[in-house]
């Protein structure tokens, strides 16, 4: 057997057997044809399909800003028509997620603020500007509830709470946006800090599906709700 | 053990890996979605401000126009003056006598645009306070004029003269970017903290 084994014709049944076994795993549905043909039936198969819209409430309506195809840009309705934004007024600014899709899913938002300068360079705290000025009020608790580990000064995660049911749609996830009337008060080697710059938010959705839930979200998310 | 069968137990290991490869791979996959958008606002904090005056008949006309890119503000005016002996009339429309020598316009200051002129209010946007008159009725004691009377008192009469003298009348103004209170709402410009303030960075 040893001396079988140590020889050339062995390696090559070998080799030819290792092909053998990949080509099959490759063509063996095409060996499975029907040898007897049934009466044809008429079925329709639904395809599972995980579909996440991110909507955005304010003075401007209700709208989707974020979903498959959609992208658009947050904060268009914050001051009502014929207003200016004012420093220091609190706004609505209500971010919720629907499932459009075909199954159940878990979800997160994660949100971003920050300042960019007026080449569109974000500016964070160590260079000048904090991020704690853009006051969002987020809800913690009840539906939603900050994962504070992963979250920092300029971006905050929230967990929705539960399983959002296929056609549903989410309680608001943020309440209100103000900019702090300290940003009228900061100045750089005698210049306004805060002058000329924006605010800027940015949301995302994820979700994955219900089914197998707990490895889903740890294999999607890294954690579980 | 010769290489030949290391070789060999080398394919036949490989070929295992590729078959349970195909088997378990479906099992990694997951039904995920995720979108995302962006969007700000642009602010203004610098309240930019600026004086127009006209002067005509010993009386001045104070303009304030909001220079600044974007940001409305509350404005209150005083008046200083070495004329010897006066009195000061200070008036017009939309100002109020805040009653610490400040004058105080009610309205919001909004920003000027490249189009906006004091006369201009076709798009509803003031860009300009209101005309605020400041009159130096000047009083100087000239002569003092005694008469006596028939019962024998004494009336003193001050004649003034009210020819031109050198003075100045100077019309200080400041502008603080408008306040709201913790309700959210606009403040009275008179309420508005006057006194910021700053806070020197960098």
């Amino acid at each position: 057997m040893r001396k079988f084994l140590s020889s050339h014709l062995a390696t090559l049944l070998l080799a030819v057997l290792a092909a053998g076994l990949i080509g099959f795993g490759g063509v063996g549905a095409a060996l499975s044809a029907p040898r007897i043909e049934s009466d044809s039936y008429g079925a329709q198969v639904q395809l599972a399909d995980i579909s996440t819209s991110l909507k955005e409430t304010n003075a401007g309506g209700t709208r989707v800003v974020a979903a498959n195809e959609v992208e658009v840009p947050l904060l268009e309705g914050l001051v009502p028509d014929g207003e200016k934004f004012q420093i220091g007024k609190t706004y609505d600014e209500q971010l919720f997620v629907s499932n459009d899709g075909t199954i159940d899913e878990y979800v997160r938002v994660t949100v971003y603020k920050y300042w960019v300068d007026s080449e569109g360079n974000q500016i964070d705290k160590k260079t000048g500007l904090d991020p704690d000025f853009i006051q969002l009020e987020f809800v913690d608790g009840g539906d939603w509830k900050i994962d504070k580990a992963a979250s920092t000064e300029e971006r905050t995660v929230l967990y929705y709470q539960g399983i959002l049911p296929k056609g549903g749609e989410t309680s608001p996830l943020t309440k209100s946006v103000t900019i702090s009337p300290k940003t009228l008060t900061v100045l750089t080697y005698g210049k306004y800090a805060y002058e000329g710059v924006t605010f800027r938010l940015e949301a995302v959705v994820d979700a994955v599906q219900t089914h197998n839930g707990t490895q889903a979200m740890t294999g999607a998310w890294g954690q579980t709700i | 053990m010769t290489r030949k069968s290391i070789r060999t137990m080398v394919v036949a290991g490989a070929a295992a890996l590729l078959i349970g490869g195909m088997a378990v791979s479906p099992a990694w996959a997951y039904f995920t979605d995720s979108h995302g958008t962006a969007g700000g606002i642009r602010i203004s904090v610098e309240p930019k401000t600026d004086i127009e005056e006209e002067f005509d008949n010993s009386e001045k006309h104070v303009y304030i126009k909001n220079t600044s890119y974007d940001c409305p503000v509350f404005v209150r005016a005083r008046v200083y003056t070495n004329a010897p002996l006066y009195l000061l009339n200070i008036a017009g429309a939309n100002w109020s006598d805040g009653g610490d020598d400040w004058w105080y316009w009610n309205n919001v200051l909004e920003p000027i645009d490249d189009n906006g002129t004091k006369d201009d209010t076709s798009d509803d946007v003031i860009h300009y306070t209101d005309k605020l008159d400041v009159k130096i009725d000047l009083h100087k004691t000239r002569e003092v004029v005694k008469i006596t009377n028939a019962d024998g008192s004494v009336t003193e009469f001050t004649v003034f003269d009210h020819t031109d003298e050198n003075y100045n009348v100077i019309v200080v103004y400041e502008a603080v970017p408008i306040q709201f209170d913790a309700s959210g709402n606009l403040l009275n410009p008179q309420a508005a903290d006057w006194t910021m303030k700053f806070k020197e960075e960098g």
